[in-house]
């Protein structure tokens, strides 16, 4: 009798270890920026459609309030939602969402950036430490998105161009809605096509943002576009 | 032994149970915030970063530790000492690192529970990220947080404080700050003679009594009983000083409505926390009253008695255990 015993507690722990592991497939989001359709690394210059050498040092993002739709319902969202993308730590450029996520979805929603309450809540951990460099101090709030590089249209300093997009009060708040429709389900590949931000900078009146304002909301609306499926 | 097989399994399972127990569950000994009963609740909110000793004594620590600056010179003390409210006393401007000066006055930290914004212009949302202006500013420390949490992480006196107030002893940007802000929240003031006779503890003179009605009428407003500030942002008729062209609150909000309004400072232990204004350009509690007492915009009249009676008033507002309290000073 305690033998059978034995082997059904054996039995259960071992459930127990490995059940989760193999219930459902992790889904990986690989975030791979580009320009002008071609993969780009940093402190390499891309070749702008328009002549233009520009390369990027930094680029670092908050995608935030991942959330799986199915159909129009939503399926699963993720807790404590909160990813800093840096192109500098390449692990940082792919989001895998473990298992206990939706195995069936058509649509996965994000926010670039990270939502009002956050900004307000004092003190966190984890990729919203501010040790990350995405917090401004004398403007308490987080920088959304940043990007910094050279360009040769770049009228500052050493061609140097320094976005850094954040701010959320009412009427400049940044954070930014993505929809993405989806038909993979394990390894999605999204294509973030920096050369569309680009097309919206003016280099004449914009070249450094470094504060909530104006200019932070208007750049802001431009980064879903950025953000698409990568087509085959 | 096939019977004792089970009974051991049972044994390694609450061994491993109390193990996982007694590494997950950690409990350093709570001090809740103590003041007034009259008083409205705290704006803090207390469940993201519950009051701890260890996680008072970790923030004390910090405060007096120049560790905090990019060559170990400057701490959060040295413009904010306690024996004057935690202002710099006789600094109109504070002076940072390599003495560089900056451009406002190093404000009382006082009852900061209940404030909701932080610096003279509302720059910052949160008593956590408040320490990250000082210590990114060029004027002031200078430093990274990223090279503080460093510099702390390199320390064995350090790691063992962050271990005792957070149960681990990696610091981080978080705790740092939730650990400062544990220190500056319990630097509350509530025991001036005003506070006692509000108490029913000791009586006004007839000077002092008739310096509160003054105070009623003309200044609690914007500095609102019990705590002697609304906590809000206000234009007090201050010309703008021509060297520092420092609009207040309108570098934040960018809406010109807010150029010149400044954050409303309490007037506890006023006494001592000269001199005064945002930019220190008073050094005499009669030249603050002054520029007050003919204030059209404000509707503000006293007569030079009055002033002398407001005067007897703000006096009760020093409060000795608040400015002489062992658990405030340098830790030793």
């Amino acid at each position: 009798m305690p033998t059978r015993l034995l082997r059904m507690l054996v039995l259960a722990v071992t459930i127990c270890l490995f059940a989760p592991a193999v219930q459902s497939q992790n889904i990986t989001l690989h975030f791979q920026p580009e320009f002008y359709g071609k993969n780009i690394a940093l402190e390499q210059g891309p070749a702008g459609n328009n002549g233009d050498s520009l390369s990027i040092h930094t680029l670092r993002f908050y995608l935030s309030h991942f959330v799986f739709y199915k159909n129009g319902k939503e399926v699963w969202q993720e807790k404590d939602s909160y990813h800093l993308l840096d192109m500098e730590d390449k692990n940082t450029m792919a989001i895998v969402f473990k298992s206990g996520a939706a195995d069936d979805f058509d649509q996965i929603n994000f926010l670039i950036g990270t939502d009002s309450l956050t900004n307000v809540s004092g003190a966190l951990g984890g990729d919203l430490d501010p040790t990350k460099g995405m917090y401004w101090a004398w403007n308490s709030g987080y920088i959304n998105f940043k990007i910094e590089g050279f360009s040769e249209n770049c009228p500052a300093p050493g061609n140097l161009f320094q976005f850094h997009i954040g701010g959320y009060l009412p009427p400049y708040q940044t954070a930014q809605a993505v929809v993405l429709p989806v038909s993979e389900k394990n390894m999605i590949r999204v294509d973030v096509e920096l050369s569309r931000f680009f097309e919206n900078i003016d280099w004449k009146d914009a070249h450094n943002v470094m504060s909530p304002g104006a200019e932070a909301a208007r750049l802001a609306k431009t980064l879903p576009a950025l953000f698409h499926i990568h087509a085959e | 032994m096939r019977n004792k097989l089970p009974i051991a399994i049972a044994f390694f399972c609450a061994v491993y149970c109390f193990c996982v127990a007694a590494t997950s569950v950690f409990f350093p000994e709570p001090a809740p915030l103590e003041y007034p009963e009259t008083w409205p609740f705290p704006a803090y909110d207390f469940s993201k970063n519950p009051l701890t000793k260890p996680g008072i004594a970790l923030g004390r620590q910090l405060f007096y530790d120049p560790v905090l600056s990019k060559d170990s010179t400057i701490s959060c003390s040295n413009c904010h000492l306690s024996y004057t409210a935690f202002t710099h006393v006789d600094h109109a401007l504070s002076h940072g690192i390599h003495d560089r000066i900056g451009t406002r006055n190093s404000p009382a930290l006082t009852n900061l529970a209940w404030a909701r914004s932080f610096m003279w212009d509302g720059a910052v949302n949160h008593l956590d990220m408040q320490a990250l202006a000082p210590i990114s500013s060029p004027v002031e420390m200078e430093e990274k947080i990223e090279n503080v949490v460093e510099k702390l992480r390199r320390s064995a006196g350090y790691r063992a404080m962050f271990f005792q107030a957070f149960g681990d002893s990696l610091a981080t940007g978080e705790r740092l700050l939730k650990a400062l802000a544990q220190f500056e929240l319990t630097l509350v003031s509530a025991n001036s003679k005003y506070d006692r006779v509000l108490a029913g503890k000791e009586i006004f003179t007839d000077q002092e009594q008739n310096g509160y009605r003054l105070f009623k009428n003309n200044c609690a407003r914007c500095h609102s009983e019990p705590f002697f500030t609304n906590y809000g942002f206000e234009k007090n008729g201050l010309p703008v000083d021509t060297a520092l062209r420092d609009f207040g609150r309108m570098a934040i909000t960018r809406q010109p409505a807010d150029s010149l309004k400044f954050k409303v400072p309490t007037l506890r232990n006023i006494e001592f926390s000269y001199p005064y204004m945002h930019d220190g350009r008073f050094r005499k509690l009669g030249e603050v009253l002054n520029h007050y007492a003919h204030n059209k915009e404000l509707g503000i009249e006293l007569t030079s008695n009055e002033k002398v009676d407001l005067t007897a008033f703000l006096l009760t507002l020093t409060d000795r255990t608040f400015l002489f309290n062992p658990d405030f000073a340098f830790p030793r």
